[in-house]
């Protein structure tokens, strides 16, 4: 069952697999998945579930960077998920379909967010991850990774918006990037070059890999 | 520049990581809001699972179908029982023949064509007249004829028409007038047509 326990007591999943496991998956069963759960089978949903939670989170954590927000956004988008499981066909990949609702999903909290009067704009999140990180008594490790996390989020968070939705939507969905294009409704090439010049951001602002190895 | 360009082109094949992502940013979502999910998902089949065995219960088409030819037959077998017994028409008359069934008059009394009432009856369920106006002869004359002893023709309604048709030949219009207008007073069932 992949790794997911339908206990109602304590529903825990299986420790984290990286967002390149999904890719794996076959995207035929995943249609065949949620074909199944559009008839009936709680089971296929659970796998399903549990196939792309992950991803999912992560995208909209990025995205959002504040987890209550990324909690609401995540529920919404299983909502939409469940609520369209009998119209669902399977001409396009689950992924692309499950990323589409969270990328709508996010563009609408968005939109609220800037029509509110006084709200919080995304952009207000990100000083926290600009601010030196609190380095008490933890051991040198814990506060390296620490470091390096608090770099990502913050290269992260000075990357365009449009750049930020492609680079998170190609790490985290595995999507290709015809996919990706598809997803936020711009052509390939656009998508390209978004995902071109966040790539060239973040290099500058994380350390590379070959340095680190 | 170019090796960058093949960098970029592995990073986009998946073939190769630029950078590496920190072990701690690779967030999962809290148990609590797994549980919602799932609780969500299970419900929403359920309930879908509860309106599939109601709309599909084996005895709910076989009783639809029944009850929609229970009606059909019933509205066909109240039409045709209504085209083979017209209802009588409800006049002055069958009203009236009714009630002396019930008081029982003596039977010299009513008078002996068929359908038709006495004097009497006649003026015990005719509306109370009008005020009369200020008096043409004719209408004065027929007053008195009644508020005296009613002529013997007045008894029997087809003498009465021949009465009036008599008056009207012989000139006398407005008596003619004046009577058919006290026949029709107290004779409202009646259809007189208009030559008269």
């Amino acid at each position: 069952m992949d790794g997911l326990t339908t206990s109602e007591t304590d529903t825990r999943f299986a420790p984290l697999k990286p967002a390149r496991r999904v890719g794996a998956v076959s995207d035929d069963e995943d249609a065949q998945l949620m074909l199944a759960y559009g008839r009936g089978e709680m089971r296929a949903f659970e796998t399903l579930y549990s196939r792309h939670r992950a991803a999912l989170y992560r995208y909209l954590v990025r995205q959002a960077r504040d987890t209550e927000i990324a909690n609401d956004l995540f529920q919404e988008v299983w909502s939409r998920v469940i609520v369209n499981r009998s119209r669902y066909e399977a001409r396009a990949k689950f992924r692309t379909f499950l990323f589409t609702l969270a990328h709508n999903c996010f563009i609408d909290h968005c939109r609220r967010v800037k029509s509110r009067p006084g709200g919080a704009s995304i952009e207000d999140a990100d000083a926290a991850d600009l601010l030196p990180a609190d380095d008490d008594s933890r051991p040198d490790a814990e506060i390296e990774r620490d470091e390096n996390s608090r770099r990502y989020r913050a290269a992260l968070a000075t990357l365009p918006q449009e750049q930020r939705d492609v680079y998170l939507l190609h790490e985290e969905s595995d999507l290709s990037l015809e996919e990706i294009a598809r997803v936020t409704g711009v052509g390939a090439e656009t998508a390209k070059s978004r995902l071109r010049y966040a790539v060239g951001k973040l290099k500058i602002a994380l350390t590379p890999v070959e340095e680190l190895t | 520049m170019s090796g960058d360009e093949d960098e970029f082109d592995d990073f986009l094949a998946r073939r190769r990581k630029i950078f590496r992502l920190p072990e701690r940013d690779l967030v999962e979502p809290p148990a609590e809001v797994d549980r919602i999910v799932l609780r969500q998902a299970r419900e929403a089949i359920e309930s879908r699972n509860t309106d599939r065995e109601i709309r599909g219960m084996s005895w709910g088409a076989p009783l639809a179908l029944a009850a929609s030819l229970l009606v059909a037959f019933t509205i066909v077998l109240n039409i045709g029982m209504s085209k083979r017994e017209p209802v009588p028409e409800v006049t002055v008359e069958s009203v009236a023949q009714r009630r002396d069934a019930t008081l029982a008059p003596p039977a010299a009394e009513v008078a002996s064509v068929p359908g038709l009432v006495s004097q009497q009856e006649a003026d015990r369920y005719a509306p109370p007249a009008p005020p009369a106006p200020a008096a043409s002869p004719a209408r004065t004359a027929a007053s008195v004829a009644k508020a005296g002893s009613a002529p013997e023709w007045r008894r029997d309604p087809a003498t009465w028409l021949a009465e009036i048709q008599r008056l009207r030949a012989a000139g006398k219009s407005a008596e003619a007038d004046a009577e058919l207008a006290e026949y029709k007073r107290q004779h409202r069932a009646y259809a007189v047509s208009p030559d008269r």
